[in-house]
């Protein structure tokens, strides 16, 4: 009795000591570096408190990030495919549909991220090269106060009741050729037959103000009632939206809104830890970032479980329901097509 | 017996060498100049070979030697129209800087003030493009100063729109570009001769004949200048348009912002950069031997 009681207790002693699986609070990385690509700014500054900082402190890990717009994060891993300089790059949905097309991503492994199955199918980009951890859309906006009832459909922007009261997007912005789109769908055309945009934008051309070109004065001229409505991206007006100006937005249209992802994806063939690039991208999953990433920028969270506020709730999509409202482009097409619609669409726009 | 060779005093050979190697000094004044022109030579001369290549959506720009881009260019009724639009603004605000700078130039040359007046017109020239663009931004707004003005003492019955017009593109234009008419006015009809003047009123002729042959002959290099430059200016100016045009005036320069930074179709942005330059320099060269050929010296 005595014998076999010891033998357990000197198996209980040796299991302690098999290493388990492993975990972030367990500072397993220590020693090792991720390199990282970010989009700067305001929304590097936010990652870099919400996520990086965080994450360095729990695994020990050195993560050096880089900033780029997705233009050049594109340029950048396709400069470097091969002698990768960069592990995870975070970027637009289009970005990742680019360089995946290119073979320059690895192909994710959903099951390493324990919060993928968390995460709307919707923002699994490119067939699983890419994984959304936040969205922001292209809708419609409006002056609150003098719009009464909110717009319902994209063919509002047409009323003549908004004559010289339309604020559009630029045509080399992205928003831009997604109303294109829209034009060409609401006259019987798509994405493969953009023809019918054309006759359809000329006839919007009357209700235009102007093209945005800064937020700020977009912002200004809605409050003042010199435009009513705008087809732009709603967390850029977050500041202003905090200072009180009547301005809304809706994603009730009869004929949706367009979505668009920012992803992380991890460089085919990069030198940093694999484990470590796979725990970094699932933090970016969680709940918890994505509540303080929609708190601070206003972006919305692909993971539903995301607690808003009632006002970032208002202005940001964040629902199941909402994400199969969402319309997702063929943005290579789109990308394929872009320098096409500058032309037609200067055609029809210019004076 | 044969004197041995006695070498010169250093100092003397070192002088000697000075007066064969005299140091231009005058001329080492213009080497900052000749950096900034050599750069701008070397810039045009890259876009020029730009222009001839050929553009790839994956791979944007690769090496060619291709016409197919000043062919897209001249068979583009866009560029056209934008080119239009580029000349009508330029020629617009040229002839505003002439109507309104000549007679400023005028009467600073003839002001004791002359040096508070040159810094008054000079001020807005301190100021960066991006926020003098702005401040007429708020001038011209449906609630800005000039419509409040203008509905204020009933000129107006209600505000009008001003912003995101060919209108505001001009106005700030000329605001931005006065300074390079009425200086180099001004410096000519500074060194003119009063003596000529008082001649031409000795003998019977009214202020407007002096001012017709004399004084106006007289400024013509000046005016001259002061044209090629303002014309030459706005036809590449970018700031006003982007700002006050508010994308409904469409100009060359965003023309060729579109290609270069959104499409990255660097060869085809580049062959416009070059028909813009050129058209610019040959507008230039034929309006300065026409100005100059009409000059009225009174011989």
């Amino acid at each position: 009795m005595k014998r076999w009681l010891t033998g357990l207790v000197v198996a209980m002693m040796l299991l302690l000591l098999i290493p388990g699986p492993r975990s972030l609070h367990a500072a397993s990385f220590r020693g090792q570096t991720l390199r990282v690509q970010d989009w700067g700014g305001s929304d590097g500054d936010a990652i870099q408190k919400n996520i990086i900082d965080p994450f360095m402190r729990e695994t020990g890990a050195n993560v050096t990030v880089e900033y780029g717009s997705t233009s050049e994060s594109i340029a950048k891993a396709r400069a470097q495919k091969n002698d990768p300089q960069l592990d995870v790059i975070m970027l637009d949905d289009i970005g990742v549909l680019t360089l995946a097309h290119e073979g320059v991503l690895e192909k994710l492994n959903l099951a390493r991220l324990p919060h993928a199955s968390q995460i709307d199918p919707t923002y699994i980009i490119g067939g699983g090269y890419g994984i959304g951890f936040f969205n922001y859309i292209n809708t419609i906006l409006y002056n609150k106060t003098l719009v009464n009832p909110p717009p319902t459909s994209w063919n509002d922007l047409w009323d003549p009741k908004y004559k010289g009261k339309v604020l559009s997007p630029k045509i080399t912005a992205t928003q831009g050729l997604l109303l294109t789109v829209m034009a060409a769908r609401l006259n019987g055309g798509s994405l493969n037959n953009l023809a019918p945009a054309w006759p359809k934008l000329q006839a919007l051309r009357p209700n235009i103000h102007s093209f945005l070109e800064n937020r700020t004065e977009a912002a200004e001229l809605l409050k003042s009632g010199e435009a009513l409505l705008a087809v732009d991206i709603p967390y850029s007006y977050k500041p202003v939206i905090e200072q009180g100006y009547p301005i809304a937005m809706t994603v009730n249209l009869k004929e949706g809104f367009f979505s668009i992802s920012g992803s992380a994806c991890i460089v085919k063939g990069h030198k940093g830890n694999e484990d470590l690039a796979y725990a970094l991208i699932d933090r970016l999953l969680t709940a918890d970032t994505q509540t303080k990433m929609a708190h601070d920028l206003w972006y919305g969270p692909t993971n539903p479980n995301a607690q808003l506020s009632p006002l970032e709730a208002a202005w940001m999509v964040h629902s199941q329901e909402q994400f199969h409202h969402a319309i997702q482009v063929d943005r290579l097409k789109l990308l394929e097509l872009r320098p096409m619609i500058i032309d037609e669409w200067n055609k029809v726009m210019s004076k | 017996m044969q004197q041995e060779q006695v070498p010169p005093p250093l100092t003397a050979s070192l002088g000697a060498a000075r007066a064969r190697v005299r140091l231009p000094w005058p001329v080492l004044l213009f080497v900052p100049a000749l950096l900034i022109i050599v750069s701008l030579v070397i810039a045009f001369l890259v876009l020029l070979r730009f222009s001839f290549n050929h553009w790839d959506p994956v791979h944007t720009m690769v090496s060619s030697w291709t016409l197919a881009n000043y062919v897209a260019l001249f068979s583009n009724p866009v560029v056209g129209r934008a080119f239009v639009n580029t000349a009508r603004i330029s020629a617009i605000v040229t002839l505003a800087c002439v109507v309104i700078g000549y007679p400023a130039a005028y009467g600073i040359s003839r002001s004791r003030g002359r040096d508070v007046l040159i810094f008054l017109l000079v001020a807005p020239l301190m100021i960066d493009a991006l926020v003098r663009a702005y401040g007429w931004f708020v001038m011209l707004g449906e609630h800005g100063i000039v419509n409040a003005l203008l509905t204020g003492v009933h000129i107006w019955r209600g505000p009008r729109r001003l912003i995101y017009t060919e209108f505001a593109v001009e106005l700030e234009l000329i605001h931005e570009l006065m300074p390079f008419m009425v200086l180099p006015v001004a410096n000519v009809l500074d060194r003119t001769d009063p003596a000529l003047r008082e001649a031409a009123m000795n003998l019977r002729a009214s202020p407007w004949r002096t001012f017709v042959h004399i004084t106006l002959p007289l400024s013509l290099p000046g005016l001259v200048a002061g044209i090629l430059l303002v014309f030459a200016l706005s036809m590449s100016a970018f700031v006003a348009p982007l700002v006050l045009g508010g994308g409904n005036v469409l100009t060359m320069t965003m023309l060729i912002e579109q290609q270069m930074l959104t499409t990255l179709d660097w060869p085809l942005g580049s062959a416009q950069s070059i028909v813009l330059v050129l058209v610019v320099l040959v507008v230039l060269a034929v309006s300065r031997r026409q100005l100059r050929g009409t000059a009225v010296f009174g011989r």
